[in-house]
């Protein structure tokens, strides 16, 4: 038979067995009951008692790190697929199938949380950990970002590497189980653990500081407004902004916390370390008066090796182009086009 | 593209063409060398651009800090919010370019728009008015409006001057921000990429001096028509004081009865009241009615407000107050001379209360788009909380117990240390494993204890626990395989129990046992069938190859593209299956099973017949020889007449014949039954007529004979 012929017949052999009714994607479990089983394992549903037996386990204010045992799933997963085996023949056929479903369900519970612009990571299901927060912390800052890395990330880390990244370990689930109680999975033993205030919103504000006689006086720290890094007086960058110069903010009179704007920008201005435009034809922009404003979101970080924790807090840096001339006149052209 | 986890800021994006309705008017010019042209008509186009005025559509709102209706420390950082729409703060104009208010210049990026910071007493917001009244009289906004109703704030002058930002502020307080729309920590949801960002200029602070929580609204105003209103430049302080938290003396009186619940007037009425404080029984009335109030000393009318703020009737001592004495109040007041006392449409709260009728400074009123309410607690940022975390893995037991945080100016709790708190119950019995020992009511009846661990351990776990030392089942059916027996003696039953929340969790869900059920049933053996098939069918291609005639590539790809399959092999299969018929369809049957032969007619069986019916042994034999031919059967009646003759049967009027039998009898029978034996003709017939009653009727049918 010739090759060409031969292939030809195994194509036909392919579209044949396509057509004969392979719904399941490729798996012998089929989806819905997969996924409710992916579900399981990811303990959705599962009494917040089963988990957490007693209160002392996860007091007030408290994080709680854990291993997930597997064991505990698997016989969860079992309890829900001994449903409705009715007898013998049922139960030794779930029997046979049951390492090849153990597998596919390993598969399907890494696709239960599916973040977008991320590709779905497949493979057996390793170790899996985690842990418990309960604090006022969930209930105030809806949204916390959470990020596991199985190496330590770089002490001023500019970038925030997708999930995918193999020096980030993937989080299986990430939910609050109430007001106040927060649960994560991970995919593996994370090394270094970031929680942080959500990003939405990057916020404007200054440092205070409170004199004995009830005046508060407020600073902000210098930075460049086209590296968007911290600088000090003689325009030298750190990275640290408390190594930064430290601008005065001025407040408006007879107002406590209402900022006279125009002329904290005038002493953003004169600080020449931040670059920033000054002189009458060409005053202080918005993007450059934020630009100083910016106040980075905390981040707790949990090591398993105490490191550089404390640098790490304000590490969270945003990059910033020519802002006043480039980017404007660019997009003016952009809008012009349309 | 802007890269995940960075931004670009831009000062502003100033749109083209601001909002309002334009004209498009095109004109053609023909100019002919003959000097015959004709003019053309103009071609005139209207259209609008759009864009919020009044109200700000939900969607727009993508992000308000601090969050609406959130109680934290927000003294260091500024209120903002994030809108979806790039070029919305530079809409609309606030004021024509050029125009100087002040001496600060309008600019072309000056936003009409600013996001302003009030406290309880320094503003009231008004919602669902009609939109011709939510600007300062007599002011005007012409154009479209995008609501019939919406809200306004009503400011005085005072808070205006003190918190309102100046039109130099206006466009330092907004900007645009590009972040990568992928990037969803960064982005919100909005699908461009492009935010604009309105900042306050007021940090809200908390207040140190009452050490109470104070509440604010942040209000995103329309600033239309209105810029001349913000406040004059104003030489700057390098610091600021707490004691200027409240504007001014009425703000604070006004802010310290709302926050203390005390002294807020309820209801109002718009007659002046007479209060005799001599009476002490009306007196202890009104104060049971909850109209008189004793707050810190003072003695307040909460049923008025005066437009010196509330109406304080004087000061007293609380002994007096309990004993029902105000005759010491009446000498330092004269109650009946109060000023008059107005009518407050309405509940109120702190925002909503009505200022102007405390304040007699002149009143503005600036359109709100959006407002949310948040409040200044003083202890508690994200930092604060996150940093005394108590960190441990599962298991860990925290010593001392948990403290809220609190602002600083609280006072220390001085005193003897009380102790720890009596203990209430056995402390918990807690495993070096995460195992905790739990009451168990065994199914014997028996009051045991038994160890449970969750889903989460301290330690990292072997999947199949006992698999090196004993034959853990495969799967196990019931909860009961996969109970254990610890060292101690006691029960595990943590993977019974996850067993049976496992199976409890699949039966709430109905549609998961109907998926189960239908698996077992269809798929089960469906899918070992098809197993065993596909084996088969891949590794005998040979037989595909035999099964095709004429082996075309081209021919069998179209086929398998056009899902043609079952009929590129059908003929192919038939011309197989016919080729070995014995082997594959077997022998075929014949048509006629030929019954048993009867000995006696073996041999001469014409003749047998012809002696048998008494016939011409020759007719038979011709009959015989040609069925077909009708002249033997002629000759045949003819030779024996009687024996075979030619008869018609009338099948037809057979039938009827019988048919009339049989009707005219069973009529007649029925007749009879049904009316009586009475001789039924059609004369007869003609004689019955309606009957009048049911007793005339059983006369007629049966009494007639």
């Amino acid at each position: 038979m010739a090759l060409s012929q031969n292939m030809t017949l195994q194509l036909l052999a392919d579209a044949v067995f396509d057509t004969t009714g392979d719904t399941a994607g490729g798996t012998i479990t089929p989806p819905e009951i997969l996924t409710f089983l992916a579900k399981l394992r990811m303990l959705e549903g599962v009494p917040f008692n089963n988990l957490v037996p007693d209160t002392e386990l996860l007091p007030n204010e408290s994080i709680r790190f854990f291993y997930l045992d597997r064991a505990w799933t698997d016989a969860l997963v079992q309890g829900a697929l001994s449903v409705a085996t009715t007898n013998t023949i049922e139960r030794g056929q779930l029997e046979q199938l049951y390492p090849q479903i153990e597998g596919e369900v390993d598969d399907a519970e890494r696709q239960y949380r599916a973040p977008g612009g991320e590709p779905v990571l497949r493979g057996t299901a390793g170790v899996v950990t985690g842990f418990l927060l309960r604090s006022a912390a969930v209930a105030g800052w809806p949204g916390l970002h959470v990020r596991a890395y199985k190496n330590e990330p770089a002490p001023n880390d500019a970038e925030i590497v997708p999930e995918s990244h193999p020096s980030r370990i993937k989080l299986l689930r990430l939910q609050r189980l109430s007001p106040a109680v927060l649960l994560a999975l991970f995919d593996g033993i994370p090394k270094v653990l970031h929680i942080e205030e959500p990003r939405q919103g990057i916020q404007f504000g200054v440092n205070l500081k409170t004199s004995a006689r009830g005046r508060t006086t407020a600073t902000v720290p210098a930075r460049n407004v086209e590296t968007g890094n911290y600088v000090n007086a003689s325009g030298v960058e750190k990275d640290l902004p408390t190594q930064a110069q430290q601008i005065p903010v001025s407040f408006r009179r007879g107002a406590a916390g209402v900022l006279d704007l125009s002329n904290t920008a005038r002493s953003f201005a004169a600080a020449t370390s931040t670059n920033m435009s000054a002189g009458p034809n060409d005053p202080v922009s918005g993007a450059e008066f934020a630009m100083q404003m910016i106040r980075f979101p905390y981040r707790q970080v949990f090591a398993q090796n105490v490191g550089t924790t404390a640098t790490q807090n304000d590490a969270f840096k945003p990059t910033l182009g020519k802002v006043a001339a480039r980017y404007t006149t660019a997009l003016k052209l952009k809008i012009a086009e349309d | 593209m802007v890269a995940r986890g960075k931004f670009y800021l831009y000062d502003s994006i100033v749109p083209p063409l601001s909002a309002g309705s334009y004209k498009i008017r095109s004109t053609l010019d023909v100019d002919v060398t003959d000097n015959t042209s004709l003019p053309v008509a103009p071609h005139d186009m209207h259209f609008n651009v759009t864009a919020p005025r009044l109200k700000l559509p939900p969607d727009q709102a993508l992000m308000t800090f601090p969050p609406a209706n959130s109680e934290g420390a927000y003294e260091a950082r500024l209120p903002q919010i994030v809108l979806r729409k790039r070029t919305l703060p530079w809409d609309r104009r606030a004021a024509a370019a050029g125009t100087v208010f002040h001496g600060q210049t309008v600019e072309d990026t000056t936003p009409w728009m600013a996001l302003v910071v009030i406290a309880e007493g320094e503003g009231e917001i008004k919602h669902d008015q009609p939109w011709e009244e939510c600007i300062t009289p007599p002011k005007t906004l012409t154009g479209n409006i995008d609501t019939p109703r919406a809200s306004y704030l009503s400011v005085p002058q005072s808070t205006v001057d003190k918190i309102f930002p100046t039109v130099q502020d206006l466009s330092l307080l907004t900007h645009v921000r590009e972040v990568n729309p992928d990037d969803t920590e960064n982005a919100m949801g909005d699908e461009d990429g492009f935010l604009a960002v309105v900042i306050a200029n007021r940090m809200p602070q908390y207040d140190t001096v009452n050490c109470k929580p104070k509440a604010y609204t942040a209000c995103l105003i329309n600033l239309e028509n209105q810029l001349d209103v913000l406040p004059a430049p104003a030489p700057p302080r390098p610091f600021y004081e707490m004691a200027d938290l409240f504007l001014n003396g009425t703000v604070a009186t006004y802010a310290a009865s709302v926050s203390s619940g005390t002294a807020v007037p309820q209801k109002v009425s718009t007659d002046t009241r007479l209060l005799d404080l001599s009476n002490a029984g009306a007196m202890a009335d009104a104060v049971r009615r909850g109209e008189v109030v004793f707050h810190n000393g003072t003695l307040i009318d909460r049923a008025g407000a005066t437009s010196d703020g509330l109406n304080v009737l004087g000061r007293m001592d609380s002994i007096s107050f309990l004993d029902g004495d105000f005759s010491t109040v009446a000498r330092a007041t004269d109650a009946a001379a109060q000023p008059q006392v107005r009518r407050v449409e309405g509940t109120f709260s702190g925002f909503n209360f009505p200022l102007d009728r405390l304040f007699a400074e002149k009143f503005y009123r600036f359109p709100v788009l959006t407002s949310w309410r948040f409040t200044c607690a003083g202890a508690g940022s994200f930092q604060q909380l996150m940093s005394s975390l108590d960190v441990g893995l599962l298991g860990t037991v925290a010593e001392g117990g948990y403290e809220r945080a609190l602002p600083d100016c609280v006072p220390e709790v001085t005193g003897d240390d009380p102790g720890a708190a009596p203990v209430t119950q056995l402390p918990l019995e807690m495993a070096e494993t995460g195992h905790v020992g739990l009451p168990h009511l065994t199914r014997t009846g028996e009051n045991a204890n038994a160890w449970y661990r969750g889903a989460f351990s301290p330690h990292q776990l072997l999947r199949n626990p006992l698999a090196e030392e004993a034959q853990f089942p495969v799967l196990a059916h019931i909860s009961d395989h996969l109970r254990m027996m610890t060292p101690d003696g006691r029960e595990d039953v943590s993977l019974a129990v996850a067993f049976e929340t496992g199976r409890l969790l699949a039966m709430s869900q109905p549609s998961f046992v109907a998926a189960l059920q239908r698996w077992r049933a269809e798929r089960f053996g469906a899918s070992r069938a098809r197993v065993s098939q596909e084996t088969v069918f891949r590794q005998s291609t040979d037989i595909l190859g035999t099964l095709i005639n004429d082996f075309d590539n081209a021919r069998i790809l179209d086929a398998i593209r056009a899902g043609l399959i079952p009929q590129l092999l059908e003929s192919g299969i038939i011309a197989a299956l016919d080729l070995r018929r014995d082997r594959t369809i077997s022998t075929p049957v014949e048509l006629v099973t030929p019954g048993v032969k009867a000995q006696g007619l073996a041999g001469d069986f014409n003749g047998f017949l012809a002696e048998g019916l008494g016939m011409d042994r020759a007719l038979v034999d011709q009959i015989a020889a040609q069925p077909d031919n009708l002249d033997a059967f002629a000759q045949l009646q003819a030779s024996e007449p009687g024996r075979v003759s030619t008869a018609e049967i009338d099948l037809n009027g057979e039938i009827e014949t019988q048919l009339d039998d049989v009707l005219s009898t069973g009529l007649v029978e029925l007749a009879q039954t049904a009316i009586g034996a009475k001789d039924i003709r059609a004369d007869t017939v003609k004689d019955l007529s309606d009957f009048s009653s049911l007793d005339s009727f059983v006369k007629d049918r049966f009494e007639r004979n």
